[in-house]
């Protein structure tokens, strides 16, 4: 049973620009090979081949992050709802206790509480699982050359399908407490993805550090105990005053939750939160793709 | 029009966490690279793994890569195959890398042989289109019947390397890295693996061979290169480099 020979040089390579092709798909789309073989590749034309490339095979991580969430809950009775079941338990166990304390009726205080953890969720789990991304690709980063962002899609798309999940969940007790969905709801969308854009160079910012500082994972994980707190997650941020409200605002974290929250609740986000987000993103990537471009070529080397 | 060459390449690997008692009983028993205390961190020993390696590989290149353990063969592989970026020198590479250095990068117990055959696939390079044509072909060469739609984890050690070399033999190659062990499979699945591996080899432009199997070596490569404490020692024919290695053997 032979295989289909591939005759010497016809692999479609361009000579004049000394690029290689690193696998050869049946109907000629490429894969764009590691730029080592560009006479000049510097880190930064590398780091940027590798988000771009890191992005674009977009089979790979797709099926991972799936194939991920699946096999976490394989042979459980829910599958993936257990998340958002137990999101939901929680929400509703805590509304019933707290809602005397913030002198709330429960049916305005469960979708609002809901309403923030589940970007929360999405926002904590995106950073917290970002400390082990690279590490735990070890295998995957000695066994060949590829794009590593490959390694923080994958996370951002698992966390992704587990917000799925927990937005069919909010949006089912959002309608049985009476939330006033409106046009405003759909602001969900850029919110999510704004979340995301932030999501993805924090967990790249992460990732790197926890690679190389093993002391990073567990200060991150203090940092984030302590966010869910400084994080008008379980209250309103109107519920402060004074200086208080300062650090409130100055925490982009808060925008981010609130770019998902407000829409949720029917409401328009403030457009400070957009330009928090945006220039948050802008600050975020320039300064990561500064270190990732540094690094890259040092990671292999971390294990 | 293949070409790998590479100009004095030198590998330094950073130890971190090494305490002091143990980079001293480091200094004592030198078996791999050379180590370097390296004095203005006090944290790090560095084992330079490879030193002022060249070689320039074109076309029907058929290399050896013989040494002893630790000699540098592995990280040669990997600083070809482009995963570690040469501490000092320089790695050009013309063509199509097609490393085989894991045999199957991210094999999951729990799932099915089949959802294996295509992650494996796409983790050894391969497009999703590739990897899908491919399946049947890998799935009926390896005999597992029935048992590709069941979880790895039921398989016997046998048929776990039956699917690893049936997957890793499908590749299309073109600059070939092979680090041993891609032979380990049941004594009747031996031959026909061997005959398949014999077939890809020939489609190569170029192939790299780590081993201790001489046998192996002297089947596949008729150049070698000899590797000793992470220096390049010689290079040339396999029969010259063998005897080399020989007399390096003897001296002790």
């Amino acid at each position: 049973m032979a295989l289909p020979r591939v005759a010497p040089g016809a692999a479609g390579q361009d000579l004049q620009v000394v690029t290689g092709v690193q696998s050869q798909p049946s109907e000629g789309r490429r894969t764009a090979a590691y730029p080592i073989q560009e006479r000049d590749a510097g880190p930064f034309r590398i780091a940027a081949w590798d988000l771009i490339q890191g992005f674009r095979r977009h089979e790979i991580w797709k099926r991972q992050s799936a194939n991920e969430v699946r096999r976490r809950y394989r042979r459980t009775m829910l599958g993936p709802i257990w998340v958002t079941v137990s999101l939901i338990v929680f929400a509703v166990v805590l509304s019933f206790v707290w809602a005397g304390l913030f002198n709330q009726p429960v049916r305005t205080f469960l979708p609002f509480l809901l309403s923030g953890l589940v970007p929360w969720g999405l926002i904590s789990t995106i950073i917290g699982e970002g400390t082990s991304a690279f590490a735990a690709g070890e295998t995957l980063i000695k066994s060949r050359q590829f794009p590593y962002t490959m390694l923080i899609n994958i996370v951002l798309a698992r966390n992704v399908i587990i917000f799925m999940h927990n937005l069919v969940g909010y949006v089912l007790i959002a309608a049985l407490c009476g939330v006033a969905f409106s046009w405003a709801s759909l602001l969900v969308i850029p919110g999510v993805a704004l979340v995301l854009l932030n999501g993805g160079w924090m967990c790249l910012l992460v990732a790197i550090f926890c690679l190389r500082y093993r002391d990073f994972q567990q200060m991150v994980a203090a940092l984030l105990t302590i966010a869910v707190f400084v994080t008008p997650v379980f209250y309103n941020a109107s519920q402060l005053q004074g200086k208080r409200t300062i650090i409130i605002h100055a925490n982009p974290l808060h925008h981010m939750v609130d770019l998902v929250r407000q829409p949720l609740l029917g409401n328009l986000p403030s457009g400070t939160s957009y330009l928090v987000c945006l220039v948050c993103a802008v600050i975020g990537w320039g300064l990561v793709f500064w270190l990732y471009a540094r690094k890259r070529g040092r990671l292999a080397y971390w294990f | 029009m293949s070409n790998l060459l590479l100009e004095n390449v030198g590998v330094d690997f950073p130890i971190f966490g090494a305490n002091k008692n143990l980079r001293l009983s480091f200094l004592a028993g030198l078996t791999g690279g050379r180590i370097i205390p390296n004095r203005m961190q006090k944290q790090t020993v560095i084992i330079k793994a490879l030193e002022d390696v060249s070689l320039d590989l074109r076309d029907g290149d058929r290399l050896g890569l013989i040494g002893h353990n630790g000699a540098g063969k592995s990280t040669l592989l990997r600083v070809m195959a482009s995963i570690y970026q040469p501490t000092t020198g320089r790695v050009s590479v013309q063509g199509r890398l097609t490393p085989l250095l894991d045999l199957s990068p991210g094999i999951e117990q729990e799932d099915t042989g089949y959802d294996n055959i295509i992650t494996v696939g796409l983790l050894l390079g391969m497009s999703l289109e590739e990897i899908t044509e491919k399946a049947p072909e890998i799935i009926a060469f390896s005999e597992l019947g029935d048992f590709i739609h069941l979880p790895i984890r039921t398989y016997s050690t046998g048929m776990l390397a039956r699917l690893s070399a049936s997957i890793a033999t499908s590749i299309d190659p073109g600059i070939l890295l092979l680090d041993e062990g891609i032979g380990a499979a049941d004594a009747r699945f031996g031959d026909k693996i061997a005959r398949r591996m014999k077939e890809m080899v020939e489609r190569t432009e170029i192939l790299v061979l780590a081993s201790h199997s001489e046998a192996l070596l002297a089947s596949m490569c008729d150049k070698a290169a000899l590797l000793h404490h992470g220096k390049l020692i010689e290079v040339g024919s396999f029969e010259s480099v063998q005897k080399a290695y020989h007399r390096i053997l003897q001296e002790g």
